[in-house]
């Protein structure tokens, strides 16, 4: 499955195009994130890819065939579609509202039978509300409620699934439920996601691919990593960002911090090559990592003033105090790949100057 | 709930001015089953020609008028919504009193009513066009708009009307009434009961997805602009037909359904039928009731609100307005 923008070009006047020359494509199993600030377009993009409102100029394909020539019910029932989630005037029970997302498998006049119950059944498993089946869509959380919809567009067996800013207004815990499932989804099922999102974090975190929306540009399409960047953001929300990656862990991560352009000029003054100096401390609990830690240390030799390593045979670790003279970057390097060795814990304390 | 939908009308057939058993009753019905017991002359014509027509047309016009509503309530997405929110049960009414006005048969007075009511539907929908789609809240503005267009050409009717006979005649007949079923006006007017009902059974699965915002509807598939055309035409079947023969019945078409809702939930897969079934029995009650408890008729709409109030009231107050 191959999901395609060509062209698109869309506004609501007519002459300034709030979306111009988007161009993009998604594939299975891979998720890619529609990051903008707000006003630029982004729940528009979405409708105008899925036909919901037709494209002023371009097309949207699935597999090469402009979506137009498509029947309704032959499109909908390979792509599920989750909108921002809001309550109808009825409240239906979890189970009822997730069957809905079989619509585009039954006739007109049809009711769902026996393989589509367990087809919804099996829907509310992956998106892990299964649980709450028989409550109703009013008495469940926010962030359940999103799952329900989810759900309700895995019903439809999609190979894409399109998501309205999915975690939007939802707390941390449920934040990172909803983008587990989406992310397990991906890897698991093979199914394709386009995400709108309000949180470049989201976007790093989940997608290999994004578009970003900016006023004077137009939209920026590729590999995440290539297109969020401090420069691109910046050009796109129109305020200073700072990206921060670290590593919790194993696991690393990348934290995006919007901030003021005075901020981020005393951020810039500390980052380039200015050296300090650092002390990092070292405790070797796994004897095997000694060689590791010397090898490693002879490659940053240059700067090193001064290494104190003292054995405690008792509870057979070492203990390594390592004073280094370098550029900033060099010591956070260090001390980074000091602390992902097995066994190995690391602190570095740094100089004021 | 089968077997009260059978001895419901029986029990109702019984009741009424005129003293007939229930073997009596069903002797009549079924003469053949009797086993040839000859029954009375008078009362086969009490049965068969006055009693049995407006049972019928009691439960046909109380399911109609439940489903109607529930279906608008649904498609409209609005728990406010009424078989008259198109003002197909104003359009009727003007049908009706024009023919009144000029003295026509009650056959074409009815049929004034009925295309009077289509029509209305008609207008609303051509008014709420816009770019080739209708809006929902166009449909409903211009529903109103409709609905206040044809009142006030009802007032108009009412104010030129004589007030010695054919006024007193228009306000009866406004304020509802089952009095006028025969054999012959039930022919003309049940067929389209059934057929919009039938068609909103039919489509009540797909109700539930109708109650969504257009965008969602049609990302799962739905064709909301078709579906949509056949519920309205069902309905103003339903309406259009009900008005013509009884007049205008309030509350029937809103409460029934909330009603169905308190009890089964929201699914129309359940709330239609349920609708069905409460709005026939429900009518039968009131039809039963304002035919037999005084010596004169009481209009319908009248005992709908005072018998339907203090239910319903009792039933929110009961479920708390949710099931579960």
């Amino acid at each position: 499955m191959n999901f395609e923008v060509r062209g698109g070009y869309f506004s609501y006047d007519g002459e300034n195009g709030s979306l111009c020359d988007i161009n993009f494509n998604v594939r299975e199993p891979e998720i890619l994130s529609v990051l903008g600030a707000n006003g630029a377009g982004k729940t528009t993009l979405i409708r105008c890819a899925l036909g919901l409102r037709p494209w002023r100029k371009g097309a949207s394909y699935l597999d090469g065939v402009d979506i137009r020539k498509m029947r309704s019910g032959e499109f909908w029932r390979r792509v599920g579609y989750v909108p921002q989630a809001k309550l109808s005037s009825f409240v239906y029970t979890v189970r009822e509202m997730t069957l809905l997302g079989r619509s585009a498998h039954i006739g007109a006049l049809g009711t769902p039978g026996a393989n589509d119950m367990k087809i919804a059944e099996e829907a509310m498993e992956l998106a892990g509300i299964k649980h709450l089946a028989d409550k109703l869509c009013s008495r469940i959380s926010g962030g359940e409620y999103q799952l329900v919809m989810i759900a309700r567009a895995l019903a439809a067996r999609p190979s894409l699934l399109v998501l309205d800013e999915p975690e939007s207004n939802l707390d941390f815990k449920n934040q990172r439920a909803v983008l587990r499932v989406i992310s397990t989804l991906c890897k698991e099922r093979g199914i394709a996601a386009l995400i709108n999102t309000h949180y470049p974090e989201h976007a790093m975190d989940i997608s290999q691919k994004a578009l970003l929306l900016t006023a004077r540009s137009g939209a920026i399409f590729g590999a995440a990593e290539k297109v969020l960047t401090e420069e691109n953001m910046k050009e796109a929300f129109d305020i200073a960002v700072h990206i921060q990656r670290f590593k919790v862990g194993r696991r690393s991560y990348a934290s995006v911090l919007p901030m003021d352009e005075e901020d981020k000029k005393q951020t810039e003054r500390l980052i380039p090559m200015e050296t300090r100096i650092a002390q990092i401390g070292i405790i070797v609990e796994e004897p095997a990592a000694v060689e590791k830690i010397n090898q490693l240390l002879h490659e940053y030799s240059e700067y090193i003033i001064g290494r104190m390593g003292m054995p405690y045979r008792e509870r057979n670790i070492s203990i390594i105090s390592l004073i280094i003279d370098a550029p900033n970057e060099k010591i956070s390097a260090l001390s980074g790949k000091l602390g992902m060795f097995d066994g190995v814990s690391a602190k570095t304390v740094y100089s004021k100057i | 709930m089968a077997a009260l939908l059978l001895a419901a009308p029986l029990a109702a057939l019984t009741v009424g001015r005129f003293p007939v058993s229930i073997s009596e009753t069903l002797a009549a019905l079924f003469p053949y089953i009797a086993g040839g017991r000859e029954t009375d002359q008078m009362v086969r014509d009490v049965i068969l020609n006055i009693r049995l027509p407006r049972v019928l047309l009691a439960m046909l016009a109380g399911a109609g008028l439940g489903v109607a509503g529930g279906a608008f309530q649904s498609l409209f997405s609005n728990p406010l919504a009424t078989p008259d929110t198109l003002g197909v049960a104003t359009g009727a009414s003007f049908g009706a009193v024009l023919g009144i006005l000029l003295g026509l048969p009650s056959p074409l007075v009815q049929l004034s009513a009925l295309l009077m009511g289509l029509l209305s539907v008609a207008i609303v929908a051509a008014v709420s066009r816009v770019r080739g789609s209708s809006p929902v809240i166009m449909m409903i503005l211009a529903g109103m708009v409709v609905s206040a267009l044809f009142s006030a050409l009802v007032s108009l009717v009412k104010y030129v009307a004589d007030p010695q006979d054919v006024l007193p005649a228009i306000t009866f007949w406004l304020m509802g009434s089952l009095s006028s079923a025969t054999r012959g006006s039930l022919a003309m007017g049940a067929p389209m009961i059934i057929f919009g009902t039938a068609l909103i059974w039919l489509l009540r699965w797909k109700l539930n997805a109708m109650t969504l915002s257009d965008d969602e509807a049609a990302s799962l598939g739905i064709n909301v602009k078709r579906i949509r055309l056949l519920v309205i035409t069902g309905a103003a079947m339903i309406t259009g037909s009900v008005v013509s023969m009884c007049g205008l019945i309030g509350w029937v078409g809103l409460l029934i359904p909330h009603a169905a809702r308190m009890i089964f939930g929201s699914d129309n897969r359940c709330v239609v039928p349920a609708s069905i079934v409460l709005g026939a029995l429900f009518m039968l009650a009131i039809d039963t009731a304002a035919r037999s408890l005084t010596a004169s008729e009481i209009p319908a709409s009248i005992l709908t609100s005072v018998i339907g109030a203090p239910f319903f009231i009792l039933l929110l107050r009961k479920t708390g307005g949710v099931r579960g």
